[in-house]
Order: structure tokens, then C-alpha cells, then sequence
């Protein structure tokens, strides 16, 4: 087996494991398992990491056994709730992933031996003869076969049929069967009709096949009755077509005219098809429509297919057991997926047709097909994932999961923390897209965990621990000397200079006993020197990778200042470092003596050579400086909300039953069913019956609250009762979770209590009082992270040598630019456009220095009004978008390119060939050529061409800027030779021209109506938590077209769109 | 190979036999299951996770067996062995869960899974087949222990915490590809090193 292949199926491996296969992906791994050796091998792979996980998991026969017992006990709530969340999600998310439990498989079965029941019985019909001449086989031929009991006459006409005969074609053309009143039915070749009624009923058994029929109207009460093993359909008069898969079970009606009512016989559902459109019967006996292909556009794209691939996949040969003619050819068909991203693979990468065949289609039409998929691709899934049930649940992020647990408790969750939540899958950025989230076993026992992690705070049960408050000190921090007098010691400071730290660069660490929510404190004081910035204090704790204090500290030496943070803090030791972040030269680290321990009092007397370093003679500052006297953690902190969680009350069964009813409304963020409520305080009930005190029976209810997934998703719908908009309560948390990411506040909550939540008027309130609350920068961080992928930011950490700027200060600074943009565009209710060009943006000192902006000091983000000659404005010129479209060492023009198609144009190119080469780095000895010379050179492939065309040039535009984002005029390359200069000019595939970055900007610019389109369905996903499918076009449109008046301003369209159909649209 | 626990305990005459504690435990006492469940959850879990492929999965199946052997112990016939019927309870679990993994619909490793439940069920008629586990998994330990912090730790994040390989690349800052293969190669590595260890058993 070749390296390469060895090594993709290790990565496919390890991605199917994860769960993030796609859909051409997971085809790959299946068509490289059909190598034996290649399934040989993965076996292997499997037991080795089986055996890697046992190993590895530190096992302790004692706790595993009380685990044991605990799953026991939890089997009754945790469970419970796993299988119904499983259940629910098994039939929203993917159908590869994983996670996915089969519980379809027994419908398929009952549907098969419905199946079964009916062929048993179409095989002894009752002949009931009538000899009634309503329906006959008008035309047949060779291929037609009339069965009548156990005889049978083959290609006879013009026969007159009765109930119980069975008409097969098995070959030839098609044959018809016309009833008195000229409906006729085709039946094409591979069909079999039994007849069951000719009059007044017509009632024919479709056993198999297909076939076309025209249906007269018919009298009333007696419509045409297909039957189908497990499909019915009732016709009163029209066109259609009829496919039935009899092994398969499923079955589909394409209708041309009129009406046509499509049951499914196990679950008894229907559904109504009108013309122009598609209904379908999944084997499950699920039912859908969806609009029928698009005639024109199957016109103009289908004669590829045709004449380029159905000769070897179609109805003559099928190679690879591949058939390309009957995959549908609705993008809302089910199945549509599978065969078509195939295709769309073979296609961009040469493969097929087979170079060998002489017929090869031009490139033109192979990227005119390929265009055509992806297009299809992305409504279907699109499609897919909107398709809404009768109740949707819509997992809480655990960002939002955490503030949930803020705002409902007031206990701070860190979910990130190791043993926390795991990292949210995410659907083009956005994280809450509840069809594609997954709920694992393994989730459940985190979620357990941290209930009653958090539970322990709420309502502490149990001896009170002792509190621990941990000083550290100059002695601590920077250690040595021990034999100082203590009490000079206990004056002794710690200074630290720019890019320096209290220990040189390594960690301290806290032991943790408890954990629970901790205040530290750092008592410091910073110097700043005349007309620079003032010292950043930069707390970080490297263990949890989590920034504690980040600020600037602008106070006199002798009056520090106490920096507090409240942060939750796990058991176990906790390692952190304390910074001055800016950047600059640490003197210690370059003091000839080596770094080592020396106390500090004060500037102004005899200091170390190093010390005098830091001021001139009149000790004035000449680097900011920051002075620390000690850090403290003190903790856990008192978060018991006994008072208010526990009422005043009989300590009795009807009490706690109260308490927990009152805890889980606000917790569902809705009223209690009284079902849950009885289940829940059954949970504490059945406490206080063993012996728990009455707090910890409360306390057990409340766990089963806060793992209940009313709690733990967005619950939309009502199973008994579908309907199509929110209720109010649904309401609220849509808007809560939009702006706030969180449940609603008591305000909130009382509006939906009175119903005031219904009309557009009453949300718009809402919305502006939600905006104008501090909770709301939850919304800017949140949204621009996810919509601008900040997630990205630093994935390919830039070479140091390369980019000497580039460091943890820059990343950070990095990613909160577009947030502060964002901030600022709400704030001001700017328009858009902005987000594309504008003369201001938001930095800080490192982004300044990146920039070339003079001026800047501080830390803190504040705006700046832009020159010409800064080169920048708008989002895309922004060092967070240029930077994580770059690799580390270079800039990516393909990847900039293909995100101004995503993000303002709403467009996704067809996805790279697997075979697709990387650009070359030049060698040393070779003439220095720019990545766009190189590109060029790479186009000249003629398949490759065709796409790049169109990408390309829209990442060009940014040539001149390199891959952290600075400006340039020549790319720094290596090889021989000068530079080569930057050529950012190009032409759009219509043919407009720029020539640099602001010309392209203002094209865009003159097509803001289709940027806003774009932004609002990125920004009504966010809201919606789901994809938009081809349905919600027309309100986003609507959406749009209010705020065009006003040029599009970023409040006006959040407005716009919570007053919108669409926002209380399930 | 593992010396069954109750063996050993019996000849020090410090702790109950099996059959005293299934006695106990049919009597309602859990705390006796608990023992049960403690003196033979190690080797059901060696068993069933080198099929399952993940630590997670292989807890889960080998807890919900135990739970399914607590709930059904009124219908086991006393008179013989309780390993053995805990065994076929967590083999046909994990046979099971392999299967149901291998129907899922489109599945592209639903042949490996099947292949899988195949091995687990040959493995049912094969004696030594926990003992041979048990060899392998003492080899794997030990090649394990020479492997350095840095390996070890992008091990655990894998195979113990359960990370995804993007959240390996994201927090290493490196390619989620480079992360597969750094991981295939100290796979490779351990595959050697524990094939190296268990033919050195075998030849004196």
C-alpha cells in the first residue's frame, strides 16, 4: 500500500472518530475500505487505539466501582434524558456522523414486512369477475404480461381487465391500461398492477415500477386509489408520475398537474403534492415534498450529464455500480447528497469522464456542471438542516451554557476548563447551529458533573471548607535571599519591565484544594514614562490557558492600586504567570550577571545596575514600568444562594415541590409542565424518603433541573400541538440567547408571562432595552467571532523569523479589532457599507506599530481616523482576516478570494480537487517569483483555470498586504534576484477592472445591495440558530429592502429583523 | 495473565467468593455487586476496548453490562460461575454496539464495524483470547513508559481526554494533518515496540 494512501486513511480515520467527516470525505474513506488491506490495516488501527485509550486510562478499581453505583442512581434522570436527546438529535443531525444511534432501522423493518403482508396477499387475488368493461389494456407489446389467477397471455391488446388481474411489463416499450372515462395509466418497463376496483371505486396495487398516468376528474367520494406496499395515493384528477422501489420501500410522485394526496401507510401521515411538485415516501414512512426540478435549468445542464456520463452510468451499464440518471435531480430530493457530491468530485479533478474516452467535454462545460452541484450541494444541505420537526432543540452553546449558569445562579462555570464541555462544532463559523450539534454519552456525564459542581456552590452541604487566602510575595514570586531581614523583606517590591515577568518567563503556581470561585488581587503600581504608554498588567494562567487581568496601570509609585478579578478555579495546581506585556527589552534576561533574585523598594534610591536601567538620573521613568508588591488568591467564595433558592416554608415534600417547580420554570425559561414538575420533585421526594436532609434533596432536584435538556437546549414546538410560529416564551429566549447569549432577565420573562411578546412592536421594545443592556456585548463578541471566524485567528501561527511583530500581545490584539469594529458599528448604527470601507478603525499599540499608525501607547482599543496612505478601513484590510487567510509563512491569495466570496458575496466556490498541488516555495538558487506569479503559472493546467479565474483575482486585490497583514509594495521571496513588487490589480469575472485594494473595496461597495443580503442571512442564521433554506430567501429579501432607506445600518437591520416573520418562524 | 482476583482473596481467606457475593447481592445488597463489579471490570474493559476503539465507549458498554447483569441476576443460575456470565453479558453489549454502529445508514466504516463485531464474536469461542489482551496491553504499558513527556501528553489528550485532532492542532498551533500523522507515527512506533516485546516473551 502506497504512504500516501496509508496516510489519508489515517486522517479519515481519525476524522470519522471525531466526527467532523464531510459528505465527499466519508465517500473517500468508503471507497478506500473497499481495499481489503486497506480494511485490514484500519482494524488494526482501531484495536491499537483501543488499547492506547485503555492504557492510558489510569484506572482505580475503587473509584470505577462507585462509578458504577452512581450510574445507578443517575441511570433514572441521566439516562433518560440521554436516550430522548439522542433520539431526537439522531434524526437531525448527519446520518454518518457517529453520535447517530439507529432507531429508524425498526421502522424499516415493519415497513418490509408490511411489504411482505401485501405481496402475500396480492398472490391469491379474488377473482370477482364482474365482466364489466370500465377498464382495459389498451396497448401492450412484447414486454407486456397479463396475469389472470395462474394463467397468463403475453402481448395481447385491447383486453378487457378484471378485479384481481395482474399486469406486468417486464420488457419492451410501455403499455397502457385506459379506464371508461379516458384516465390512462403508462406503465414503463420493470411495473406490476394488480387491480383490486374498477367501479364506482378505481382502486389499483402498484407492486413496483412506474408509471405515468393521466387521471380525468373524477366523481366525488370516489377518487383513484394507488395503493403501494407502503405509499397510497388518492387522486381526483391529474398528472403524474409514480415511482415505487418495492425492495427499498420508499416511493415518489412527481406531479405536472393538479393534486394529488400521497399517505404513508405506516404512519398513516399525508401529505397534499401539487403541481410542480415532488412528494416522497422514505422507507421509514416519512413523507416530504419539495419543489420539483427546475425544467430550464435541467436543460441547460442535464446534456452534460447526458451525453458525458450515462453511457457508462445509466440504465445500459452502471461501472463502479454507479448510476447517475436516477439520482435525483432536486436539490430538496432525498439522496440527493450522496451521488452528486461523487459526481462533482470526478469531475473537477479529471477523472471522469476517463481520459482514455475520446469524448471529452470542454472546460467551459465542466466547470458550468460543477458550478451547477455545488450550487444543488448547498441548497440540499441547507435544505437538510432547515427542515424543521415538531419540536427543535437547539443545544446551548457552552459559552452560553456558562452564562446561563451565571445568570441563573450567579456561579461562574468555566467550560473550557480540562473536564469541561467540549468545543462546539461549528457550521460555516457559527457555533449554535443546533442540526449540526451532537450530544455524546460522554457529554451527558459532563454535564452531570458540572451540575452538581456548580450545585455544591449554590447550596453547600456539609462541613464549611476552610477558606484559603494565599499571599505571594517578592519572596514567592522572585524568590531568594531567605536570610533578609523579614521585615525589609516585606517591603521588597518586584519590578517588572516592558515584555518582562515576575519569574523570567516560567510559571508559579497555586495549589487548589476546592474548587470553586476564587478573588485575586495584585497590589501594583505602573510608571509611565512622558508621552509613553502605561505598563499592561497581563495575568495569565498557562494551565487553564485563560488571561485573568488584562489592563493598563497608569498610578503613582507609592499608591498602588489593588487589581481584582473574580475567576473559578479547578482543584489540582494551577500554574500563572504575571507580565508586563508590552514590547521591549527585559533587562534581567540580558543582565551579564544572568537573571536572579533582586528585591526592589523603590526608584528613587540606589538600585542594581539593571534597576538604574529603567530611569535617568532624575528617575523619571523611561520605559513604562510596573511594580508589584503581591498577588493573592482568596477563595472559595461564598456563592451560597441558600437564601433565596430555599424559601422560608415547611420543610416538607409540598415544599421542596415548590421550590423546584419555581427553580425549573426560570431554568426551562418557560412554565413547568406538570409532568416535569412531578418527575423533578419526585427527585427530591425520593431524597427525603432515604433520609436527606432537605437541602440536599433540593439540591438533588436541582441537578436533575439543570441536566434536563429544557435546561440544556432551546426547546422549540410542540410535539401534541405543531404549530408553525413561536409562542412567547419562545420568543423571549430567541431574543435573549440572539443578544445576550443567555436566558432571559425577570423583565423579559414577565412579558412573555403576559403575552406581550406577540406583536412586532412589543419585540422592538425588547430588543432596544436587550441592546442598550451591558449583557449585549455578549452579541458583538460572540457574532463577530463566529461570523468572521476569529476562531481561526493564530490556527497557523506565523513564523517568528519571518514576522519578528507576530507574537501572543498581536494575536490578542488581532482579535479583538474586528470585535471593537463591530462594537462600533452598533453603537453608531453605522450602514454597512462601512463594514467594506471606511476612513477609522480600532486598534491598540501593537496593531499601530503593525499598521504604521503613529501615536498609539495604550493596550486599550480605541478608534482612530484613517489616512489614505494607512491603507486600511473595513473589515478585509483588517490584520485578523489577512492573517488567518495565510498559512504562517505566506499570504493565501486562493483563500482571500474565496472569503470575500463567502462573506460578501454569499457565493462558496466548488471545493479544491483532492489532487490539487500546493504552491511551490522557490529554492534559493531559483529567480524570486511573487505567489501570484506562481498562481499564474499554476492556471496554466487548464483544469485548474476555469475556478481560479473567479477566486483568484478577489484575493489579489490584497496583495499588498503580507501574511500578518502588513503593507508591503514588494513580497519579500526567497531566490535570486530583487524583490519581485506587488501587482494587486485584476478583473472581476464580468470584467470590471481594479487595480489595488481600495479600487476593489469600492466595486464591492457599488454592489451593497447583495453584501447586505449576505450579511442578513449570516446574521439571521445567528438569531435563527439554522441554516436558511431556499424558503426564507423572500423574508430576508423583505428584511433587506426596509433598511435599504437608510443605507443598511447595522441596528436598523437587527430591528428589521427581529420584527420579522421570519424571527418568530419556527 | 490476570490471577482472578477471588482466587487469591479465597486462599487468604480475607475476602467472599464470588458466589457469596452474587448469595448477598440477590438478597439486595449493591455494596456486594459493587465488589463484583470491581474484581472484573479491568478485564471486561481490556476486552471489549480494544474492539470499541475509543476508552469512552468501551466504559460506557462494559457499565451498562454490569447495569443489565444487576437488573437480570434473578434469572442467573446459581449454580454456575459468575465470570463467565458477565462476560457473555459485556460481549454481546459491545457485539451489539458494533453492529448498531455498522448499520448506521451510510456508513463508510460500517464493513470495518462489522468486521469488528465478526473478530468480538470469534473471539467469544476463543479461551485465551483476554489473556492474549491482557499480554498485549502489559507490552503496550510498558512501551508507553518510554515514550517522553511531550508524546505522552499528545497521547492523552487523544486516547485519554478524547480531543478532537482539531483541538489537538488548534492548542499544539499545528496543521490538524500534521497532528494525524504525529500520532500515526508514535502509533507505529508502539505497534514495533509492542511486537518486539511480545515475540521476546515468546522466544527465551
Amino acid at each position: 500500500m502506497s504512504v500516501d494512501r496509508r496516510e489519508r486513511l489515517v486522517q479519515l480515520l481519525d476524522l470519522y472518530r471525531d466526527g467532523s467527516l464531510s459528505v465527499a470525505e466519508s465517500h473517500e474513506l468508503a471507497a478506500l475500505l473497499d481495499d481489503p488491506q486497506v480494511a485490514a490495516l484500519a482494524t488494526t488501527l482501531l484495536e491499537t487505539d483501543g488499547l492506547i485509550a485503555l492504557a492510558l486510562d489510569a484506572e482505580d478499581a475503587h473509584a470505577a466501582a462507585s462509578q458504577w453505583r452512581q450510574r445507578l442512581a443517575a441511570d433514572d434522570h441521566a439516562a433518560r434524558f440521554r436516550d430522548e436527546f439522542t433520539k431526537r438529535q439522531s434524526e437531525t443531525i448527519a446520518p454518518w456522523s457517529p453520535q447517530r444511534r439507529s432507531g429508524r432501522r425498526a421502522l424499516r423493518w415493519a415497513a418490509a414486512a408490511l411489504l411482505l403482508i401485501a405481496i402475500a396477499a396480492g398472490a391469491f387475488p379474488l377473482i370477482l369477475a364482474t365482466l364489466t368493461p370500465d377498464l382495459a389494456l389498451a396497448r401492450a407489446d412484447a414486454g407486456t404480461v397479463l396475469w389472470r389467477g395462474t394463467t397468463k397471455q403475453a402481448g395481447r391488446s385491447n383486453v378487457t381487465l378484471l378485479i384481481g388481474d395482474r399486469v406486468e411489463q417486464v420488457g419492451g416499450a410501455t403499455a397502457e391500461l385506459r379506464f371508461a372515462d379516458g384516465s390512462h395509466l403508462t406503465l414503463i418497463p420493470g411495473t406490476s398492477v394488480t387491480v383490486q376496483s374498477i367501479t364506482p371505486a378505481k382502486r389499483l396495487r402498484l407492486t413496483g415500477g412506474t408509471i405515468n398516468a393521466s387521471v380525468s376528474p373524477q366523481p366525488d367520494g370516489h377518487p383513484l386509489r394507488l395503493l403501494a406496499a407502503t405509499a397510497e395515493v388518492v387522486v381526483i384528477g391529474t398528472e403524474f408520475k409514480l415511482t415505487v422501489d418495492a425492495q427499498a420501500a420508499t416511493a415518489r410522485i412527481d406531479v405536472d398537474h393538479g393534486l394529488v394526496r400521497l399517505a404513508s401507510v405506516s404512519t398513516g401521515e399525508q401529505v397534499e403534492v401539487a403541481a410542480g411538485q415532488v412528494g416522497s415516501l422514505a422507507a421509514d414512512g416519512s413523507l416530504t415534498t419539495f419543489p420539483g426540478a427546475n425544467a430550464k435549468a435541467w436543460a441547460a445542464i442535464g446534456p452534460f450529464f447526458e451525453n458525458n456520463c450515462y453511457s457508462c452510468h445509466g440504465e445500459k451499464k452502471q461501472k463502479g455500480k454507479f448510476r447517475l440518471d436516477q439520482a435525483p435531480r432536486e436539490s430538496g430530493a432525498p439522496g440527493f447528497e450522496q451521488p452528486w457530491s461523487m459526481a462533482l468530485e470526478r469531475i473537477t479533478n479529471g477523472e471522469m469522464p476517463p481520459p482514455e474516452e475520446k469524448q471529452q467535454p470542454t472546460q467551459a462545460a465542466r466547470l458550468q456542471a460543477a458550478e451547477w452541484i455545488t450550487d444543488q450541494l448547498k441548497l440540499a444541505e441547507a435544505q437538510r438542516l432547515a427542515t424543521s420537526e415538531k419540536v427543535s432543540l437547539r443545544k446551548l452553546t457552552r459559552e452560553e451554557y456558562a452564562n446561563t449558569l451565571r445568570d441563573l445562579l450567579g456561579v461562574t462555570y468555566e467550560p473550557a476548563d480540562p473536564g469541561g464541555l467540549p468545543e462546539d462544532p461549528n457550521w460555516h463559523g457559527f457555533e449554535r447551529i443546533g442540526p449540526v450539534q451532537t450530544l455524546s454519552p460522554a457529554h451527558i456525564e459532563r454535564y452531570l458533573a458540572a451540575a452538581e459542581m456548580v450545585m455544591d456552590e449554590v447550596l453547600p452541604t456539609g462541613a464549611a471548607p476552610k477558606p484559603l487566602k494565599q499571599r505571594m510575595g517578592m519572596q514567592q514570586l522572585r524568590g531568594g535571599p531567605n536570610d533578609h531581614d523579614p521585615f525589609i523583606m516585606s517591603h521588597a517590591r518586584i519590578d517588572i519591565a516592558p515584555n518582562g515577568s515576575t519569574n523570567f518567563k516560567s510559571p508559579h503556581s497555586v495549589w487548589i484544594e476546592r474548587p470553586g470561585e476564587y478573588r485575586i488581587s495584585v497590589s501594583v503600581s505602573g510608571l509611565r514614562p512622558p508621552g509613553g504608554s502605561a505598563p499592561h498588567l497581563y495575568v495569565y494562567s498557562a494551565s487553564l490557558d485563560r488571561v485573568w487581568i488584562a489592563r493598563d496601570i497608569d498610578t503613582p509609585e507609592n499608591k498602588p492600586e489593588i487589581v481584582t478579578a473574580e475567576v473559578f478555579l479547578p482543584a489540582g495546581e494551577i500554574a500563572f504567570m504575571i507580565y508586563n506585556a508590552l514590547p521591549g527589552i527585559d533587562p534581567y534576561e540580558n543582565a551579564a550577571s544572568g537573571p536572579g533574585p533582586r528585591p526592589f523598594f523603590t526608584l528613587k534610591r540606589e538600585r542594581s545596575p539593571t534597576q538604574q536601567k529603567l530611569t535617568d538620573d532624575d528617575y523619571v521613568p523611561l520605559v513604562p514600568i510596573l511594580i508589584l508588591d503581591y498577588i493573592e488568591f482568596a477563595g472559595p467564595l461564598d456563592r451560597s444562594r441558600a437564601g433565596q433558592l430555599i424559601t422560608a416554608g415547611k420543610r416538607d415534600a409540598a415544599h421542596a415541590r415548590q421550590i423546584v417547580t419555581a427553580f425549573a420554570e426560570r431554568a426551562f425559561r418557560r412554565p413547568v409542565r406538570a409532568e416535569d414538575a412531578a418527575r423533578l420533585s419526585g427527585v427530591a421526594e425520593k431524597s427525603l424518603a432515604k433520609g436527606a436532609s432537605f437541602e440536599q434533596a433540593v439540591k438533588d432536584a436541582c441537578i436533575a433541573v439543570l441536566c434536563a435538556q429544557d435546561f440544556l437546549a432551546l426547546v422549540e414546538g410542540s410535539a401534541l400541538k405543531p404549530r408553525a410560529t413561536l409562542d412567547d416564551w419562545e420568543v423571549a429566549s430567541r431574543l435573549s440567547y440572539f443578544l445576550w447569549s443567555s436566558m432571559p432577565d425577570d423583565a423579559l420573562f414577565a412579558r412573555a408571562r403576559a403575552g406581550q411578546l406577540t406583536k412586532p412592536a412589543d419585540i422592538l421594545a425588547e430588543t432596544k432595552r436587550l441592546l442598550a443592556d451591558p449583557k449585549a456585548e455578549r452579541f458583538v463578541a460572540d457574532f463577530a467571532r463566529q461570523w468572521l471566524h476569529l476562531r481561526d485567528v493564530g490556527k497557523f501561527p506565523p513564523n517568528r523569523k519571518l514576522f519578528p511583530l507576530y507574537d501572543e500581545q498581536m494575536e490578542f490584539s488581532m482579535k479583538q479589532e474586528p470585535v471593537a469594529y463591530v462594537r462600533d458599528m452598533l453603537r453608531g448604527n453605522r450602514s454597512l457599507r462601512e463594514f467594506i470601507a471606511s476612513d477609522w478603525t480600532m486598534v491598540n499599540a501593537p496593531l499601530a506599530r503593525l499598521y504604521g499608525i503613529p501615536g498609539i501607547v495604550d493596550m486599550k482599543m480605541q478608534k482612530v481616523t484613517l489616512k489614505p496612505e494607512d491603507h486600511r478601513g473595513g473589515l478585509l484590510t483588517q490584520a485578523a482576516i489577512l492573517s488567518q487567510t495565510s498559512d504562517g509563512t505566506r499570504h493565501k491569495p486562493i483563500n482571500r478570494g474565496k472569503l470575500v466570496m463567502e462573506m460578501i458575496l454569499g457565493k462558496s466556490p466548488p471545493p479544491p480537487p483532492p489532487n490539487a498541488g500546493d504552491i511551490p516555495t522557490t529554492q534559493a538558487n531559483q529567480p524570486k517569483a511573487t505567489v501570484r506569479q506562481k498562481l499564474t503559472a499554476h492556471r496554466q493546467n487548464e483544469s485548474c483555470a476555469g475556478c481560479h479565474a473567479k477566486i483568484d483575482p478577489l484575493g489579489f486585490a490584497f496583495d499588498n498586504y503580507d501574511a500578518i497583514g502588513q503593507w508591503r509594495t514588494v513580497e519579500v521571496v526567497a531566490g535570486t534576484g530583487d524583490n519581485p513588487p506587488v501587482d494587486a490589480s485584476g478583473e472581476l469575472p464580468d470584467g470590471r477592472r481594479f487595480t489595488d485594494a481600495i479600487s476593489f473595496k469600492q466595486l464591492l461597495i457599488s454592489d451593497l445591495d447583495r453584501f447586505a443580503e449576505v450579511f442578513t442571512e449570516k446574521l439571521a442564521t445567528y438569531a435563527l440558530r439554522r441554516p436558511l433554506g431556499a424558503t426564507d430567501r423572500d423574508a430576508v429579501k423583505a428584511i433587506v429592502a426596509g433598511t435599504k432607506t437608510g443605507g443598511y445600518r447595522l441596528k436598523d437591520l437587527i430591528e428589521a429583523l427581529v420584527q420579522s416573520d421570519l424571527f418568530r418562524k419556527r | 495473565m490476570v490471577t482472578a482476583p477471588s482466587t487469591v482473596m479465597m486462599e487468604h481467606g480475607m475476602e467472599p467468593d464470588d458466589a457469596e457475593l452474587v448469595e448477598r447481592a440477590l438478597g439486595g445488597n449493591a455494596d456486594a455487586f459493587g465488589e463484583v463489579v470491581m474484581r472484573y471490570q479491568s478485564r471486561f474493559r481490556v476486552m471489549v476496548a480494544r474492539q470499541v476503539a475509543s476508552a469512552d465507549d468501551a466504559n460506557d458498554i462494559v457499565q451498562d453490562a454490569f447495569i443489565e447483569a444487576w437488573r437480570g441476576l434473578g434469572s442467573f443460575d446459581r449454580s454456575r460461575p459468575v465470570g463467565p456470565w458477565l462476560r457473555a453479558i459485556c460481549r454481546h453489549r459491545m457485539i451489539k454496539h458494533l453492529r448498531e454502529r455498522a448499520r448506521l445508514p451510510a456508513s463508510p466504516m460500517a464493513a470495518i464495524d462489522e468486521r469488528l463485531a465478526g473478530l468480538a464474536e470469534q473471539d467469544m469461542h476463543k479461551d485465551h483470547a483476554d489473556e492474549d489482551t491482557d499480554r498485549r496491553l502489559t507490552a503496550l504499558r510498558h512501551c508507553l513508559e518510554q515514550l517522553d513527556a511531550r508524546q505522552r501528553a499528545m497521547l492523552t489528550a487523544r486516547y485519554r481526554d478524547g480531543l478532537a485532532v482539531q483541538e489537538i492542532a488548534a492548542r499544539t498551533k499545528r496543521l490538524p494533518n500534521s497532528v494525524s500523522m504525529a500520532l500515526l507515527r508514535l502509533k507505529d512506533g508502539l505497534m514495533r515496540c509492542m511486537a518486539a516485546r511480545l515475540s521476546g516473551e515468546t522466544t527465551p
